[in-house]
């Protein structure tokens, strides 16, 4: 018994030891410059004074902070769904296929290759007012316009995002559907189920616990859409793409830490709450 | 319960160590700032530049160091006459060698243009003829040129000046002569390789191979070095002729030091060269400063650092170097002012490295800035202004990056001292209170005008003093002049002008809807915003409608470029271009800015010639307007606040508001009147349309009178609205004027867009 | 019959899909092996301001390796910038196999308490965006005199959750079984890590390298930030320089910067896959 715990207490140590290294990088690089953020969020950008929640106050009121929250809440709430369903059904279409599994998979891994720049350029020729987009609308007597100056921006990014980010996605529905056991479904359809029922009381609830890794990496892979956003459009894009990130970088430039600082904290706070809502379900599921 | 343990320890471990964090980095900042310090107090010993006073008020042809170790110069004065003169031992008097032949003097057609001393004490010189001949017009992509036939004689002067002319036989332009140490003469012809001239049969002797190749040529001792124009440095033994192995060492000095070798002019060299006392040891000096090099050895030292005197301004050309015997350095140059005789003395007591660094931040380039810098370096040898610009043509760098290192700086407190606040977040830095108040420094300095500087102050402090600024004017003829009251009136009668002179260019026609826009916005913008910072949207509205009525797509032809840079933004919205056109009868119309002693030299030059034509300041939708520029800001977190204050009173002061490089007026009432009176009659500029082969107009400027600069004055005397500095306004404001004044979108909708870009900065 | 149709379908529509997912590809292509008179000829419309609209063929009209030639022989600054990528990329590669493989490691199979708490931490700030921490970072890397080096960017990224993120779930899943068979061996917790953890998890270690490196090569937002001498900078930072007035630039310096992140995938595809799927099945 003594020894046992002993073994267990040894073992523990060797294990942190292993983490040591990355633990103390994290917190010197990662945590404790974040600490450093919520401290400014209290204090006056130059002078240092304390200024107590006001800077919370103006950040609040500020109606380009509740643009850009709304813009960034519209965008994960759109995105991040439609890249969920899109890949998982192209992993179930390319799950049934027998042949070039291999190749489709390649061919749709290729946008994550492409550097963020180039994909910035190709925006330029797709979506100026007189690029390809409104060429090819052209061909239909339908009129054109500069795409990133309208309210299809935001959809713009979506299509960005969604294309770029369907292949990884892809591949982890492909491995989360290789897990299933393939004697459920015999058993299943042994019972005379079809189709759909298989598809809704085997195939769904398996890859349940897949979801909560898949959506937490989208939300990761989703504030990398900034980049080209931003390279495309610069510091102020239309209002439909302004996200928290170009509103952070204006404030950035224009020395307005505190107001910064703040809405930086609040925007870990809401990432907070979704990380623990994540990992609470799939807790859960555990 | 979870969930709380982990807020628990987040919190717990960001709070005490991101206090620490906090102040680590800052201190260690501080560190850093005194080490350097320190060693300032410890190394001493440096070369200290004086200006030589030159006899009377001279030009230099140039500079040798006689045998004997005495400098010698050859020198033109004001009345036209050439003389040669040695510089006295206790190195402040000029004695005068000889004059130069009575006929040699200077008129309209007939110049002196080169003169060559020589070490062994004769000389060599060059006389041009203009020849009558009908002048020969070459055209080139962007101007007019002209080259006048004219008649070269060659004549070479005893140690008495006594001339002989030289049978010298060439078609070709005397570029460069000098003559080496031993005495002999080389010379370097337009498409010719540098050759030697025998002096008594005006033979010429190749000295160096590639001929059209030859940027410029130097000689160090016994070594001729002749730079091509891709910058490759060859060196010759002089005396056998013979091609040296290249002398690496050198050549990886003079690269490593980062200069650019393609700039030269005639005149002036952007590489020159002198031998030392020693067998194998040379100097050279570039704008990066003068250093010793040892011949084919890997060994060279910098001796005097450019950036820290004049050989480091941007106006400042080199013609010559000279080693003295008694360790002391002699550079001729010249700079926007004048022909410079710089000397070099080795002062043991002054700091290797100056103690007072002060950072001075611009987002743009500033020439005169740069040149103030070097000015006050001079003055203040124990001062260094390093002078940091944002955005450089060729780094890449968007200006809104640039003001995010700008930030970071300034936040991890090694932020400049000194901020040019041109296209910087003035109202952001004001608000933080990162600006001092300047208001004794403006109480300090004299002859400003009071009614430009009142302007620059917010509530009864001044956290930026324009250094510089223009003014918007338009020229029309009197009886129209008198009609034009303000946007519409001037809209009203481009339309009646159209009418009644359809076969004429109302406006430049080269002015899109963007360019037109941005010679108007100026005298409009500042009614546009209202007090909480939201735009006026009426007003903006009629701009644009008005700006379509101005507008006149029949005449209007396309540019080829269409990026529009800073600097062509610049001198795109300057009146100087259109004023020849009016001059010339070909425009109706000119409106624009005056940026600099040029622009109003034009001016006054069509005044006097063509009495029907008038100009007065250019009311848009505001009136009496002015641009600040170059507006210069000192940061309440510099530690050297004081230094930094007492270097932008320097640059309120007389002397530093003479520079002039097409950046804005001067401020300073003295200095403006000085460059005014000191404009001289006699240059002829030319210019062409694109759309019209036949449209070559020219006019030869002509002093402006006492009369014309007081009128010009008591406008500037008038203005008392500064124009907007917000950029992202402007840049709004002007992309969507093209598709407005074509008709593709309504005034309605352009202000629509303006707003939607605008609202959101000015929601931040 | 119907089954074969509805199985043609299927592979039409996947076949749709991965055109539009790789065409931007070839469209760089294309574009790199264009002359500089045929890709201004083509953007027209958009660079000039001229009537009609951007053209996007097929295949080069005139095929040349004009760009590369001139990039490559005329762009010393090209070289630079490649190289400083390549070693930018190296040292974090490097510096997160050091690291981030025992982390997580130790995670999956250590016993330490808070644990998963820490765990957790490692998650929430995986997730934070540069722009929360880019101006207290720049503060500790002056403090460290780390600015405007290479070596500050490469710490900075070097301390990366993400890689721990993916490989925990890797080592998650070896079996406890295993190491409880070597424990009884005498094998320590080192031994077991090197001899049982690493080659089982090498796959994943491969995959977050792969991924890892894709990341590094398109590395903006820090070296804009902490470098501030141009010599320094990466391949990702000369690109966005590059607008539709360089387009002919722009192209042939998209395929370059491609080919090295292909060449990547490819070596690295199987095991990523892999590596991406462990992190997605749960046992």
């Amino acid at each position: 018994m003594r020894n046992n715990l002993m073994k267990k207490m040894r073992r523990g140590q060797t294990g942190f030891l292993f983490v040591l290294p990355s633990l103390l990088g994290m917190l010197a690089f990662i945590v404790v410059p974040f600490g450093d953020v919520a401290r400014r969020s209290f204090l006056e950008a130059v002078s240092g004074a304390w200024a107590g929640f006001a800077n919370y106050r103006t950040v609040f009121s500020n109606t380009a902070f509740r643009l850009a929250a709304k813009n960034t809440l519209r965008f994960e709430a759109i995105c991040i769904p439609l890249l969920l369903a899109l890949s998982l059904l192209l992993a179930l279409l390319l799950n049934s296929l027998n042949r070039h599994v291999r190749f489709f998979k390649s061919c749709f891994l290729a946008p994550m290759a492409i550097p963020v720049a180039s994909v910035a350029l190709l925006w330029k020729i797709l979506f100026h007012e007189r690029g390809a987009l409104s060429g090819l609308l052209h061909l239909f007597h339908l009129p054109g316009s500069d795409w990133m100056r309208t309210p299809w921006a935001f959809w713009i990014l979506v299509a960005s995002y969604v294309w770029k980010n369907l292949g990884y996605n892809l591949i982890l529905w492909l491995a989360g559907l290789s897990a299933i056991s393939p004697h459920l479904y015999e058993a299943a359809r042994v019972d005379g189920a079809g189709r759909w029922q298989c598809f809704w009381h085997i195939t769904l609830p398996n890859l349940l616990p897949s979801l909560f890794t898949i959506s937490a990496l989208s939300i990761l892979n989703s504030f990398k859409a900034f980049r080209e956003a931003y390279l495309a459009a610069g510091d102020y894009p239309h209002e439909s793409m302004y996200l928290l990130q170009h509103l952070f970088n204006n404030w950035y430039r224009d020395l307005s830490m505190d107001k910064m600082a703040a809405g930086a904290t609040l925007h870990a706070g809401v990432i907070f709450l979704l990380v623990l809502f994540l990992k609470q379900k799939w807790d859960r599921e555990e | 319960m979870k969930a709380k343990k982990m807020i628990g320890i987040i919190l717990a471990a960001a709070l005490s160590l991101g206090a620490l964090a906090g102040c680590g980095p800052s201190g260690g900042g501080r560190e850093s700032q005194k080490d350097t310090d320190e060693n300032a107090d410890g190394a001493k010993g440096r070369y200290l530049e004086s200006d030589i006073e030159l006899p009377e008020k001279t030009s230099i042809y140039g500079m040798t160091k006689l045998d004997n170790g005495t400098i010698r110069i050859a020198a033109n004065d004001q009345e036209g006459l050439a003389a040669v003169w040695d510089l006295k031992e206790d190195g402040e008097t000029w004695e005068k060698v000889y004059d130069m032949p009575k006929e040699w003097k200077q008129t309209d057609d007939f110049f002196l243009t080169h003169v060559a001393l020589s070490p062994k004490g004769d000389a060599f010189a060059v006389t041009s003829q203009t020849l009558e001949q009908p002048q020969e017009i070459q055209e080139s992509e962007e101007n007019v040129m002209m080259a006048k036939q004219s008649q070269e004689h060659f004549y070479h002067l005893d140690k008495e000046g006594n001339a002989t002319e030289v049978p010298l036989k060439t078609e070709e332009y005397v570029y460069r002569l000098q003559y080496s140490k031993e005495g002999e003469l080389l010379a370097q012809f337009q498409n010719m390789p540098v050759s030697s001239v025998h002096m008594e049969t005006g033979e010429l002797t190749d000295k160096a191979a590639g001929s059209d190749r030859t940027a410029f040529f130097g000689m160090a001792g016994n070594t001729l070095y002749v730079t091509d124009y891709d910058g490759n440095i060859e060196s010759l033994d002089l005396q056998t002729g013979d091609p040296l192995p290249k002398d690496e060492g050198l050549a990886d000095s003079i690269a490593q030091s980062g200069v650019d070798l393609n700039i030269n002019s005639l005149q002036t060299m952007p590489l020159i060269f002198t031998e030392g006392k020693e067998e194998q040891e040379m100097f050279y000096c570039t704008d990066k400063g003068l250093y010793r090099h040892v011949k084919d050895k890997n060994v060279t030292e910098l001796l005097i650092d450019g950036s820290l005197t004049s050989l480091g301004s941007p106006d400042m050309g080199l013609i010559a170097l000279a080693a003295a015997d008694n360790g002391e350095f002699y550079v001729l140059g010249v700079d926007s002012q004048s022909d410079k005789l710089l000397r070099y003395t080795y002062s043991k007591d002054a700091a290797t490295v100056p103690g007072t660094e002060l950072k001075a931040w611009s987002l743009y380039e500033n020439s005169e800035l740069l040149q103030n810098i070097s000015q006050y370096q001079k003055e203040n040898p124990e001062v260094v202004v390093n002078l940091e610009t944002g955005v450089t043509e060729d780094s890449g760098v968007t200006a809104s990056d640039a003001l995010k290192n700008l930030s970071t700086e300034i936040m991890a407190g090694n932020g400049p001292d000194l901020l040019v606040l041109d296209g910087l977040p003035v109202d952001s830095y004001i608000e933080k209170g990162l600006l001092e108040d300047l208001s004794d420094v403006i109480g300090d300095a004299e002859n400003l005008f009071p009614n430009l500087i009142s302007a620059a102050e917010r509530n009864g402090k001044t956290y930026g003093i324009p250094l510089r600024f223009a003014i918007p004017l338009i020229e029309a003829d009197a009886q129209t002049l008198e009609k034009i009251q303000d946007l519409k009136s001037l809209a009203d009668a481009a339309e009646d002008l159209k009418k009644s002179n359809p076969d004429k260019n109302i406006v430049l026609p080269y002015y899109d809807g963007a360019l037109l826009a941005a010679q108007l916005y100026d005298v409009c913008a500042p009614a546009w915003v209202k007090e909480d910072g939201t735009i006026e949207e009426k007003l903006l509205e009629e701009f644009y409608a008005q700006l379509a009525r101005i507008f006149d797509p029949e005449r209007y032809v396309e540019m080829e470029m269409q990026v529009i840079s800073e600097g062509y933004q610049r001198y795109i919205s300057s009146l100087g271009g259109g004023t020849l056109y009016v001059y010339s009868d070909k425009l109706m119309l000119n409106f624009g800015n005056i940026w600099s002693d040029s622009d109003f030299s034009q001016l006054a030059t069509m005044l006097a010639e063509k009495p029907e034509i008038s100009y007065k300041p250019l009311t848009g939708q505001t009136e009496r307007v002015f641009l600040p520029k170059t507006i210069a800001g000192v940061s309440a977190k510099s530690e050297r606040k004081e230094e930094a204050k007492n270097f932008v009173k320097f640059l309120l002061t007389e002397d530093a508001q003479t520079a002039s490089q097409g950046g804005g007026l001067p401020i300073n009432q003295k200095a403006l009147k000085g460059q005014l009176d000191q404009i001289d009659a006699g240059m002829t500029i030319g210019s062409g349309m694109a759309n019209d082969p036949d449209s070559y107009v020219e006019m030869t400027i002509q002093k402006p009178s006492k009369e014309a600069i007081q009128q010009f004055i008591g406008y500037i005397q008038e203005a008392d609205t500064p124009a907007l500095t917000n950029e992202m306004l402007r840049n709004a404001v002007l992309s969507q004027a093209v598709d407005c004044v074509t008709g593709k979108i309504t005034p309605e909708a352009a202000v629509q867009a303006v707003t939607d870009q605008v609202d959101l900065s000015l929601a931040e | 019959m119907k089954k074969l149709f509805l199985e043609k379908l299927k592979a039409l529509l996947l076949a749709l899909l991965a055109f539009v997912a790789v065409y931007p590809v070839c469209f760089l292509l294309t574009g790199s092996f264009m002359g500089g008179g045929e890709i201004r000829e083509n953007l027209r419309a958009a660079t000039e301001g001229q009537a009609g609209y951007v053209r996007m063929p097929w295949l080069p009209q005139y095929p040349t390796l004009q760009s590369y030639v001139e990039l490559l022989l005329d762009s010393p600054e090209f070289f630079v910038m490649f190289w400083n990528s390549a070693k930018l990329s190296v040292g974090i590669l490097a510096g997160q196999a050091f690291v981030a493989v025992p982390a997580a490691w130790g995670f999956a199979k250590g016993t330490f308490p808070f644990r998963k708490t820490l765990f957790a931490i490692y998650i929430l700030m995986m997730m934070m965006p540069f722009q929360v921490l880019m101006l207290s970072d720049y503060l500790l890397l002056d403090g460290l005199h780390l600015l405007d080096s290479h070596a500050g960017v490469i710490l900075l990224s070097v301390f990366s959750t993400f890689p721990v993120f993916i490989l925990y779930r890797f080592f998650d899943s070896v079996p406890d079984a295993l190491l409880e068979a070597a424990r009884l061996d005498g094998a320590n917790q080192w031994q077991i890590f090197f001899h049982i953890g690493l080659p089982l998890g090498f796959p994943g270690v491969i995959s977050i390298l792969t991924l890892g490196f894709l990341e590094c090569w398109n590395l903006m937002e820090p070296p804009m930030t902490f470098l501030k001498s141009k010599n320094l900078w990466p391949l990702s930072l000369y690109l966005p320089n590059l607008g539709l007035k360089d387009a002919k630039a722009a192209f042939a310096a998209s395929v370059i910067a491609l080919i090295p992140a292909i060449l990547a995938f490819l070596a690295g595809q199987d095991h990523l896959e892999k590596g991406i799927a462990a992190a997605a099945v749960k046992e």
